[in-house]
Order: structure tokens, then sequence, then C-alpha cells
């Protein structure tokens, strides 16, 4: 346990690590510096870290699914019926 | 199908959103115009998104797809009241929600969605508690290390290689922590945004997320160590 740091719990890391991942800073500054200090002397507690961001990014990466191209055909087809109507 | 009027409850005005920004006046002056390039770069942007969202709420993909059809219409009805307050995205998702819970309201439907989850589901803690340790001096520490996804685990994930898994951890979720994810981590909407479409207060929709991340993360931990051991 010699990589780990006894002041602050990783058990709390666990449960802020989404408020310290969280781009708009949820996370207090005094709270994300101690939090900081504690991953550079705990491996375990970076990998957690690193899992979350990655599970962040797969997810991410579903975002980009295809289109069928009957369902596009049909929303533009609806968009020129209206652009006429509207003439 | 017409556009012009709503066909579903109008949308409302958002507050002020980190996203809303001039560009999305632009676009939305476009499609008033009538400029099809506009309207097809939005679909093609949001499209499928929808459709995955409205599933949420009815019984059918095929339902989820009329659904978003219809949340079309009625964003492109509503559109000259659009003022920029909120994204245009938000606007968007904001009908696509009114509609998919309207259609959700007729089809007279027990769907299991609560938009704060059940009780349990509010009691259960984040992460299984024996990963720490109880006493001594290392008590809340871990006693069963995170196991890294490797690099070969990194590349998967930022290539999108593991859509299936993804897509059942998704499914797997309480209905309330799947909502959140999907608008917050696939969509990328921001916390304030999620809050004001769902009608939950920002504290309710981190806990959610963050339950929905670590039940993900934990599906993928397992994914990962049972690829490692295979021969």
């Amino acid at each position: 346990m010699s990589d780990s740091h006894p002041d602050y719990p990783c058990r709390r890391v666990a449960a802020v690590v989404t408020e310290y991942l969280d781009e708009h800073g949820q996370l207090a500054a005094a709270e994300r510096a101690q939090l900081e200090q504690h991953l550079l002397i705990c491996q375990n507690c970076a990998d957690f870290v690193t899992q979350n961001r990655l599970t962040v990014a797969g997810l991410r990466a579903l975002a980009v699914q295809p289109l069928p191209a009957a369902a596009r055909a049909d929303l533009l087809a609806e968009f020129r019926k209206r652009k006429g109507q509207a003439r | 199908m017409l556009w012009s009027g709503p066909v579903s409850e109008p949308a409302t005005q958002a507050a002020a959103t980190p996203e809303a920004n001039g560009d999305d006046l632009c676009v939305a002056a476009a499609l008033l115009a009538g400029d099809e390039a506009a309207f097809g770069a939005l679909v093609d942007a949001n499209h499928s998104a929808m459709v995955r969202l409205a599933k949420q709420y009815v019984s059918s993909a095929a339902v989820a797809e009329e659904v978003a059809q219809e949340a079309w219409i009625a964003f492109m009805g509503n559109l000259d009241r659009f003022e920029g307050r909120a994204s245009l995205k938000t606007w968007l998702f904001r009908t696509l929600l009114n509609c998919a819970r309207n259609r959700k309201r007729a089809e007279v439907r027990s769907v299991p969605f609560s938009a704060l989850g059940s009780a349990d589901e509010a009691a259960e803690p984040a992460i299984d508690e024996s990963r720490f340790r109880t006493s001594g001096v290392w008590a809340g520490h871990w006693s069963v290390a995170p196991r890294p996804f490797g690099e070969d685990g990194e590349r998967k994930l930022m290539r999108g290689e593991l859509r299936a898994q993804l897509e059942r951890a998704l499914e797997a979720l309480p209905p309330a922590q799947r909502e959140v994810m999907i608008l917050r981590d696939v969509e990328s909407f921001s916390g304030a945004e999620v809050s004001e479409l769902l009608g939950l207060s920002e504290s309710n929709q981190r806990v959610l997320l963050h339950r929905a991340r670590n039940r993900v993360r934990t599906v993928l931990e397992g994914f990962f160590t049972q690829e490692e051991g295979a021969p």
C-alpha cells in the first residue's frame, strides 16, 4: 500500500470522480488540489480516474451513428414540401 | 405532414446555457428561409440520436422513428419563436422529449421510468463498498484495485470498437440513469442542459450520471479482465 495516501482515502476519489471530471469544475478547488495530489502518489486511483475518462470517451463514440437513407430522404422531402408551401 | 403549426405542446425557451450562440440563430434563419443543406446537416447530426432517446419512452423502434419525425415537424413549426437563449440542439431535443412523452401517454403503457429512479436505485451505493478496506490505517483505500483497461482497451474505446458492449451496458441501466447518460455522455449536453431538459436538480442529474458511469465502467472492467484471461 505504499503507493497510497492515508489523508485522502481512495474511497473519496471514487465518490467524487464524476464531479472531478466535469468540465464545468463542480469540485471545489481545494478538494481538487487534494485529489490531484493523491493521484500523483496512488496508482490505483490514477487507474480508476483513467477508467472513468475512457468510459466517457467510449460513450462519446456512440454518438456517431449511421442515419438510414430512407429516413433522411423522408425528412428532406417534408422540408421541400414546406418550402413549397411557404412560397 | 405539414411543417406549419405545432403538432405537439410548444417548446419553451430555456434559461441561458453556455451552448447558446449566434451561429444557432444563423442556422435557424437559414432553416426558416428554406435552406435544405442546413436542414440536411441538422438531420445528419441529430436524427439518430433523437431516435435513440425516443426509444427510452415508447414501445418499439418503429414508433421511436415516428416520434423523431413528429419532433422535426414540431421543431420546424415552432422555429420562428427560437430566440437563441438555449442552443438549437437543446431546443430540438426538448421538442423531441415533449413528443416522446406525449406518445408515451398515448400508448397507455407502463414504462418503468421515473425521473428520479426507484427507491432502490436512490439507495444503491455508486461503487461496490467491498472494493475498499474497512479497517486499519488504510481504511477507505482500495482492497481490490481497479484494473487498467490497457493500451488495447483505450484504442478500442477511442475508435468506437466496443459499440455493442457499450450499447448492452446502456440498455441494462435503470431508465433514469440511462437517459441522463445518453444525454450527458453520448450526446455531450452539459449538466445544466440535462437538468433543464429532464426537470432534474443539478445534484440529482449528477448522482444519476455518477451511478451510470460506475455501472458502465464496471462492465468494461469485467470485459477487459475477461479478454485478458482469454487464450
